[in-house]
């Protein structure tokens, strides 16, 4: 529920915007996709996914956006029986990134990060104490990358995300995609 | 607008993902057993009975295959009664008043149970008991006391020995580790009367040690003292002929008369010599009366002797397929201690006949040697002696041949 809010709460602002006749203003608003891997670590033990991604964001000036991503992992992993998954990951950063240079811009984004992790055992699933258990972990989103610029509306994005939710828990993702600015497709 | 909007649904989004973390700690539990392979739990309790208004602690062994392993702090724990008594997340049990309520432990999937009564009944005597056969035992060695309280409602032999003050009121015989483990280390012959104290009450316990340590000696562990190198000696006793030897060392007073090394004389590291440079002294440990002695020394760590390799060169080999052969370096100094320096060397080659025969000067992989195919490699490791004066880089040559099949 709290991704649905969140996901509303950027999207008024575009619902705005769309209403605007003023083209500049359009050509602020971007979405991207993402496909890419996980480990989550937590105290010791470590687990790893794979994960798509989706977002929305909005230039707030030249260089720094303001964006939500909502994803999740499509695979899961084992640890002793204990089955892991990752069902929603929500994020929300202030991206800087900088100009264009041979058609490259490097990008950083801080930010805050929350992910929902599901653990169930493969077996005597239904005993007490054995059935699904949804954690949820809040803390913080760093992440790094570069912006290939494809052309004036479509760019690839490739990035590492480190999420820290306490001193020995937290998320190493590595991520690619693509960002679609519908504004600039005229 | 826009922007402000923005910046105010930023603020908002904030709100709500940056919120509270949920079932972290059951997650981390479930991920403890199963990383751990953690089969089984179990309480273990000093007392099933708790004094109002007092603390025990409990423990929580988890059975890993053959062994157990205390997970005390990483199980969550209830009490089915908390006015009856409150159990903290370490697992300490406070009474809080008279009744019984069970303490549970979870621990992912595991569960343990025990039921605990409060009681506010008044100690009215304490009684010692010791494992010293007819309270007798030999000088420089051990004894464990236990207490257990006799209580105003009719209860007996609660144990208390946690709860209470151990002491030697009597005779210079030893001393105890802690004022409260009741675990006496005797040091001398004689008798002496240990007591143990709670609330007013105390209870006593009549101890003789014998005279019976003939001798001592003093044993290293086989390491060679240096400034980098701490040597454990070890005092053992014997007691006559025909007699055990004992490890007397936590009970030996140890000197070392020296300004390059000094002995430890606190339990449970009575003994250790740590050195500081080079010199040579004697060591003694004095138990009962009775004193053994040894020379010792100490080397220099810092001067080296030789770079030399774990394995001798297989000048010929017998291999079969893709081999990987991992060659660690190590400097010998003077005193004879060596460290392996195999991260810090470079591993250079000298010859080769293939390409695909190779030794690793990667970070982390070197002295890694790969043989893909017939041939001869030849290489070194290279380490930088910087304590020389001047500075000089130690070399050591290894061969692999590999016969053709």
């Amino acid at each position: 529920m709290r991704f649905f809010a969140v996901i509303t709460l950027l999207c008024i602002p575009i619902v705005a915007q769309s209403q605007s006749p003023a083209e500049r203003a359009a050509e602020r608003f971007y979405a991207s996709a993402f496909l890419g891997w996980q480990t989550v670590t937590i105290n010791d033990a470590s687990f790893d996914s794979r994960m798509a991604q989706a977002g929305l964001g909005v230039w707030l000036w030249e260089g720094i956006g303001l964006e939500g991503e909502f994803g999740g992992s499509f695979t899961d992993d084992t640890v002793s029986g204990l089955k892991l998954d990752v069902p929603a990951q929500t994020m929300v950063n202030l991206r800087l990134e900088s100009p264009p240079s041979d058609g490259y811009s490097a990008f950083v984004q801080l930010g805050l990060a929350r992910t929902e992790v599901d653990s169930r055992y493969t077996t005597n699933a239904t005993a007490p104490g054995r059935g699904t258990l949804t954690s949820s972990l809040s803390g913080v989103h760093l992440g790094i990358g570069l912006v290939l610029h494809l052309n004036r509306w479509l760019a690839a994005d490739a990035g590492y995300s480190r999420l820290i939710y306490e001193d020995d828990s937290g998320v190493n993702l590595f991520r690619f995609g693509v960002r679609v600015t519908p504004g600039r497709f005229r | 607008m826009n922007r402000c909007f923005s910046t105010g649904a930023l603020c908002v989004a904030v709100l709500l993902v940056g919120c509270d973390s949920s079932n972290i700690d059951a997650l981390e539990s479930r991920l403890l057993v199963a990383d751990n392979n953690i089969t089984d739990i179990s309480i273990i309790a000093p007392s099933t009975v708790i004094e109002v208004d007092g603390d025990r602690s409990l423990r929580l062994d988890g059975t890993v295959g053959d062994t157990e392993t205390v997970v005390t702090n990483s199980a969550r724990w209830t009490s089915s009664d908390t006015s009856v008594l409150t159990v903290s997340s370490a697992g300490v049990v406070t009474g809080i008043t008279d009744g019984t309520a069970t303490v549970t432990a979870t621990l992912g999937p595991l569960r343990a149970s025990i039921e605990l009564r409060a009681s506010s009944a008044d100690l009215v005597a304490i009684n010692v008991t010791s494992d010293a056969t007819d309270g007798m035992i030999d000088e420089c060695t051990n004894v464990q006391f236990n207490a257990t309280g006799d209580y105003s409602d009719g209860e007996t032999d609660r144990p208390i020995s946690e709860l209470v003050e151990w002491s030697l009121t009597a005779g210079n015989i030893g001393a105890f580790d802690s004022s409260d483990n009741g675990f006496l280390r005797s040091n001398n012959a004689g008798a002496g009367t240990v007591t143990a104290a709670l609330g007013g009450e105390e209870g006593n316990f009549n101890l003789t040690v014998d005279d019976t340590l003939a001798s001592i000696v003093i044993t290293s562990d086989g390491s060679n003292l240096s400034s980098n190198n701490n040597v454990q000696y070890t005092a053992t006793g014997s007691y006559g002929e025909g007699a055990d030897t004992v490890d007397i060392s936590n009970n030996s007073t140890w000197t070392l008369d020296a300004t390059f090394a000094s002995v430890s004389n606190v339990v449970p590291n009575r003994g250790l010599v740590t050195a500081t440079t080079t010199g040579n002294e004697t060591l003694t440990a004095s138990c009962g009366g009775q004193t053994g002695s040894l020379d010792i020394s100490s080397g220099s760590a810092t001067v080296i002797t030789e770079l030399f390799f774990n394995l001798t060169s297989p000048s010929r080999t017998t291999f079969s397929g893709l081999e990987e052969l991992q060659i660690n370096a190590f400097v010998r100094f003077e005193n004879g201690t060596r460290s392996d320096v195999t991260e810090d060397s470079d591993w250079i080659e000298i010859s080769n006949d293939s390409d695909l025969n190779f030794v690793d000067n990667r970070e982390d992989s070197k002295g890694l040697v790969t043989i893909r195919e017939p041939g001869r490699l030849v290489f070194e490791a290279r380490y930088l002696d910087e304590d020389n004066d001047p500075p000089i880089t130690r070399t050591s040559r290894f061969t692999v041949i590999r016969d053709a099949p």
